[in-house]
């Protein structure tokens, strides 16, 4: 065997000891395909939430449409087919209004707001909070009793959490309204981007009416 | 969150997704939860064969029994959405199926110019949900989450559910004070999409260089959610529905109180509200098919001599030249063997999808 061969040899051996054993690591402990919880960036999560937020309050979705338009159609806005409520709605109806509030708004204002306040970004806290009490009331105002304290917390293993009463919910609403314009009105060097900010371009006054706004819907209700 | 993000495929090789995020990076509102509990996928099976010629090779007999028992089999299931997550997969339970073939192949009839040999094919086989580890149904596939195929411990693998109307202990559609069906609040089964049995008869005869080829195929039972069908129903396009849908008619059923039903409703009405709900949609699907028939004609080796040709062959065929869903309503010609859902496991649904074509075709061999 001569010298040439000797050294192939050893380059070899070398080649598979350093570059096996990166295909022999299984316990890859995030999915590379997606953004994680703690590696989503917070403006862009931040209009995720948003976008997620508009579709579903604005019934801008085919799959929801049918669900939101049902209180329109309930007290005759809009037409309602068929004259009983037995007749007019179907169950599986609102099953897209229940999961976009949860696992398209609800879960993401629940991420944005851990990854803000690691970062004392106060101002998305802010816009995290007003979306999270409308949705909520929004929420309240179609099913009364729904999940709250329990939910959102599949991860640990929490898959049917138990609904909390609607008045209290309401009144988590407004604490949320309130945390909100005090979040809003703190001074900090970094504020809402005006990109990311899709309703108000990084407005933070305007998000403050829109609470108080919100707050006083809530009491008159 | 320490969720392992590892390559898995399932006993049919399909790659399985264990590992997720509740990030929203689009608004799809669609959160898949890991699972770390993940186990593989099992599958035993045993089988018994046998096989047999007589008549020097001019009746053949085959069939075989067997038996799969899949374990632990890798699906979806879904979650409320209000923890956070909407699918997470799992072990779900139990699957075991039990099936029969039986193959006959005969020549009844040969000598010099002409043959007639034939291919009569049967088989059977039950999937039965043995094992669930959820309560109730599990969603498996299809169109809606309220419309699709289900696991449900004890009962066959895919069990239709949908929409059901109210029904007294005899069975009887309650109807409202409208005098049109109420609906139940959950979702019910509706049928069964498997088939009872299947049977393919191949019939081959040939004269000289003529040779005439038909295979028939036939499908017993098995259920079929068909909105063509009843679209056409219920907007009175069928043939049976061809009459006066102004006149006034009382749904056959009774009021929740037990009285029977005495409010009166047009005939539009009641096809159109009662008829369509989802549980008058589904049809037995047995059907027979003239799968495919071909007339063909090979020159003879004296002619082909003269010619650079070996072989020739000159053939006409037609594919699903004709078919009958017997248990269909008899002007609507519907053909059961069409699915909405496309490629996949889900079965039995046609959400007015287009028919299947027939082909023909007109081939030289050489």
């Amino acid at each position: 065997m001569n010298i040439k061969n000797k050294i192939s040899i050893v380059l070899f051996t070398l080649f598979l000891v350093n570059f096996s054993c990166e295909t022999t690591d299984l316990n890859v402990n995030e999915n590379p395909n997606s953004a994680t919880p703690e590696s989503a960036d917070v403006d862009l999560l931040l209009n995720g939430t948003l976008l997620d937020f508009s579709k579903w309050v604005s019934e801008e979705d085919d799959d929801n449409r049918y669900g939101f338009e049902a209180g329109m159609r309930a007290v005759r806005m809009l037409h309602m087919y068929g004259p009983l409520y037995e007749n007019a709605f179907e169950p599986g109806d609102f099953d897209d209004v229940w999961r976009q509030a949860y696992s398209g708004v609800l879960i993401d204002v629940k991420n944005l707001k851990t990854l803000a306040s690691q970062n004392d970004l106060f101002h998305h806290i802010g816009v995290a909070q007003v979306i999270e009490s409308y949705t909520l009331t929004t929420l309240v105002d179609y099913f009364g009793d729904v999940p709250y304290s329990e939910g959102l917390q599949g991860d640990t293993g929490e898959f049917n959490p138990n609904v909390d009463d609607d008045q209290e919910l309401y009144n988590i609403a407004l604490g949320l309204l309130d945390e909100a314009i005090l979040n809003l009105e703190k001074p900090i060097s970094t504020s809402l981007s005006s990109v990311s900010d899709l309703f108000y371009s990084g407005d933070t006054d305007k998000w403050i009416t829109l609470a108080k706004t919100l707050k006083s819907s809530l009491i008159f209700n | 969150m320490g969720v392992q993000a590892r390559a898995w495929l399932d006993s049919n090789g399909n790659p399985v997704n264990v590992n997720g995020s509740n990030v929203n990076i689009n608004d799809s509102g669609i959160n898949r939860l890991g699972n770390p509990d993940l186990t593989p996928e099992l599958v035993s099976e045993l089988e018994l064969g046998l096989e047999f010629k007589l008549l020097n090779n001019k009746l053949g007999f085959e069939a075989s029994v067997y038996k799969k028992d899949a374990k632990d089999q890798i699906l979806d299931q879904r979650l409320d959405p209000s923890a956070g997550y909407t699918v997470t997969a799992i072990n779900a339970g139990n699957l075991l199926t039990k099936g029969i073939e039986i193959g006959v192949n005969a020549i009844p009839y040969e000598n010099d110019n002409f043959r007639w040999d034939f291919i009569l094919n049967f088989d059977a086989y039950e999937s039965t949900v043995t094992k669930l580890p959820v309560d109730g149904a599990l969603f498996l596939s299809g169109p809606f989450s309220n419309l699709g195929n289900f696991a449900i411990e004890g009962q066959p693998f895919n069990t239709m559910m949908g929409q059901v109307i109210q029904r007294d202990d005899n069975g009887n559609p309650i109807v409202g004070t409208d005098g049109l069906y109420l609906l139940q609040d959950e979702i019910g089964v509706i049928g069964d999409p498997n088939p009872d049995w299947n049977s393919t008869f191949i019939n081959n005869i040939s004269y000289k260089g003529f040779k005439l080829s038909m295979q028939w195929d036939y499908t017993h039972g098995g259920d079929m959610y068909s909105a063509t069908a009843n679209t056409l129903l219920i907007r009175g396009l069928a043939g049976e529905t061809a009459f006066d849908r102004s006149i006034p008619l009382i749904a056959p059923g009774v009021f929740a109180n037990g009285n029977p039903n005495n409010i009166q409703i047009s005939a539009n009405d009641h096809y159109w509200e009662n008829l369509g709900n989802t549980e008058f949609k589904v049809y037995d699907a047995t059907s027979i098919r003239l799968r495919e028939i071909s007339l063909s004609y090979s020159f003879p080796e004296e002619i082909l001599n003269k010619t650079p040709f070996g072989n020739l062959t000159i053939s006409a065929i037609g594919n699903n030249l004709w078919f009958k869903a017997v248990n269909f309503p008899d002007s609507i010609n519907f053909d059961p063997s069409v699915n909405s859902e496309g490629v996949g496991n889900s079965r039995g649904f046609d959400l007015l999808t287009g028919p299947t074509a027939k082909r023909y075709g007109i081939s030289l061999r050489a």
